[in-house]
């Protein structure tokens, strides 16, 4: 049950598998049994597939005694957020609307099988992505591993939260204004938003048309790296995915920050932070300028207007997404989940189409202001610490979505932008819930934001603590 | 946002979208509704003329990776 096999790094696992130190049928078995341990408590599974684990995993082996290694995920056990299609297994994204198996297998997954990586199973979300709590009426809701009776954070919760307890190495999530970044920083662990187009979408349920980006969550920068390699890059089957060549990410991460330029934005909203996470960010920021970054003030202009018009897009796509189903179905989906897109319906075409016209203008006004001026920007991920589940669990849908926005407004700029953000855990309060900062940079900046969160955590160690499941209630 | 007549707003949204909102949420919907439009016109009228949607993708290809003056 708590094999030390399944508390190692994606990379330390995927080095011992290609040693022959350990078979990945093994580790694979490790990990199952992490998964079954820790279900009951954090649900952060909707499916396991258990013997298509362990017969994949018996093939990794086969082929890598037979001197066939395909690379740093062959035979590595990963389980995804329940968005991307695997032919033969209905993607619910969390709702029971769909009961038609994919026929198809969406491109990250075929890119991840492609480089031989195990698949465990589908993680749990809210409703059709349309939450930031991990509740979900249908499959019952995620928690958190550091604590159950607080929020996992979402809509990738799932994700965040099997990968904090060690039942997989990795997972993917999706992020249109923070639903990789929040549950990452809830749950403590990585999580990346890459730019606009870097991965594929192509298989993937969609949330929006716009803002949508699949993104790894793993326990460090260097796991991250590795995931977002077998991913990344132009793919025929999504057009929105350009013709820029994915680098070396692993070849990219460093030791040191020395010569790097660290803007710390300041000013509303980032400066809305409660005490304690403050003092955990400023730490953060004291390690980084040890590590030889120049530390810099920055004023992030229009952020909260760049905020709106992200929920311009995001709530009137949704609308366009989910509103066939609200009209013909809506007794199959909740109230929670029609609410948080109904806005999207009262925005004039109008609006939309001057929001997506405004996009590029201030894409480059934001690019030349900030990154003309610093490597990489640094703010936070969570305004406070991370709420009990009884403080998101009322029926007043204002205050929830008030309660999220609090920590929506430090993400949703780089949805809007289209820009890459990084979340990274960064220690715990008193209460031992984790912390996280976010690094942002410019469009196809993967690489800088992968570099100086594997510089930090090089010197901390934050990113090895696992929840310990007696300190959970 | 004193002047939204919730009771219209939630006829509106069952009449058009075939949805049962109590007039309180469609009140509530109505006014983040109006103020996200009121963001999009105030940014656009701000400006002396505006681009292709399309252009977006050109815009954060050429801004790939952009670097600072060292």
């Amino acid at each position: 049950m708590s094999s030390p096999l399944a508390d190692l790094t994606l990379a330390r696992a995927a080095d011992s598998i290609r040693r022959r130190d350990v078979t990945a049928v093994a580790v694979t078995e490790a990990i199952l049994a992490r998964a079954a341990a820790v279900q009951p408590e954090i649900n952060c599974f909707l499916r396991v597939h258990r013997e298509e684990a362990l017969a994949a995993a018996e093939r990794a082996d086969a082929e890598i005694s037979g001197g066939g290694w395909r690379g740093p995920l062959h035979g590595v056990p990963l389980a995804h957020k329940d968005v991307f299609d695997r032919e033969g297994h209905v993607t619910t994204a969390g709702g029971i609307l769909f009961d038609v198996p994919a026929s198809g297998r969406a491109t990250v997954m075929s890119r991840l099988d492609a480089a031989g990586a195990t698949y465990l199973g589908a993680l749990n979300l809210d409703e059709f992505a349309a939450g930031g709590t991990g509740a979900n009426d249908h499959y019952g809701r995620t928690r958190n591993p550091w604590d159950t009776d607080r929020i996992s954070g979402g809509s990738s919760g799932g994700s965040g939260a099997c990968v904090a307890a060690r039942a997989a190495f990795g997972a993917l999530g999706g992020d249109a204004g923070g639903s990789v970044r929040i549950p990452a920083a809830m749950c403590g662990v990585v999580g990346l938003k890459p730019t606009f187009g870097r991965v594929s979408r192509a298989g993937t349920a969609p949330r929006t048309f716009s803002v949508d980006c699949t993104g790894p969550m793993t326990r460090t920068a260097e796991d991250c790296a590795l995931m977002l390699q077998a991913i990344a890059g132009p793919d025929p089957a999504d057009p929105t995915t350009p013709d820029v060549p994915a680098p070396d990410y692993r070849a990219a991460l460093r030791a040191d920050l020395v010569g790097v330029r660290v803007g710390i934005a300041v000013d509303n909203p980032f400066d809305r932070v409660e005490p304690e996470m403050a003092a955990l960010l400023a730490s953060a920021v004291d390690t980084l300028r040890d590590l030889g970054a120049e530390i810099v003030d920055i004023a992030v202009p229009d952020v909260m207007r760049l905020n709106d018009l992200q929920q311009i897009l995001a709530k009137s796509e949704a609308a366009v997404v989910c509103g066939k189903w609200m009209r013909e179905r809506p007794g199959d989906m909740t109230f929670d989940a029609i609410s948080v897109v109904q806005e999207g319906l009262l925005m004039p075409a109008t609006r939309y189409l001057e929001a997506k016209s405004l996009r590029a203008p201030l894409l480059e006004a934001h690019v030349r202001a900030v990154y003309a001026e610093v490597d990489v920007l640094f703010a936070p991920v969570l305004a406070g610490p991370t709420p009990t589940v009884a403080e998101t669990d009322f029926a007043d849908h204002g205050r929830v979505e008030e309660l999220f926005t609090r920590s929506a407004r430090f993400t949703r700029f780089a949805n809007y932008l289209g820009t890459p953000a990084l979340s990274v855990p960064c220690g715990f309060s008193a209460d031992g819930l984790p912390a996280a900062f976010q690094l942002h940079g410019p469009p196809f900046g993967e690489a800088r934001l992968l570099a100086v969160a594997h510089a930090y955590q090089g010197v901390t160690d934050h990113h090895a603590r696992a929840p310990g499941r007696s300190s959970r209630r | 946002m004193s002047d939204i007549d919730s009771e219209a707003i939630s006829a509106w949204l069952k009449r058009h979208q075939d949805l049962d909102i109590a007039p309180e949420r469609a009140r509530e919907i109505a006014e983040v509704a109006f103020r996200l439009n009121r963001v999009t016109l105030d940014a656009a009228m701000a400006r002396t003329d505006l681009d292709d949607p399309a252009r977006y993708f050109r815009a954060l290809v050429e801004l790939a990776d952009f670097k600072r003056d060292a």
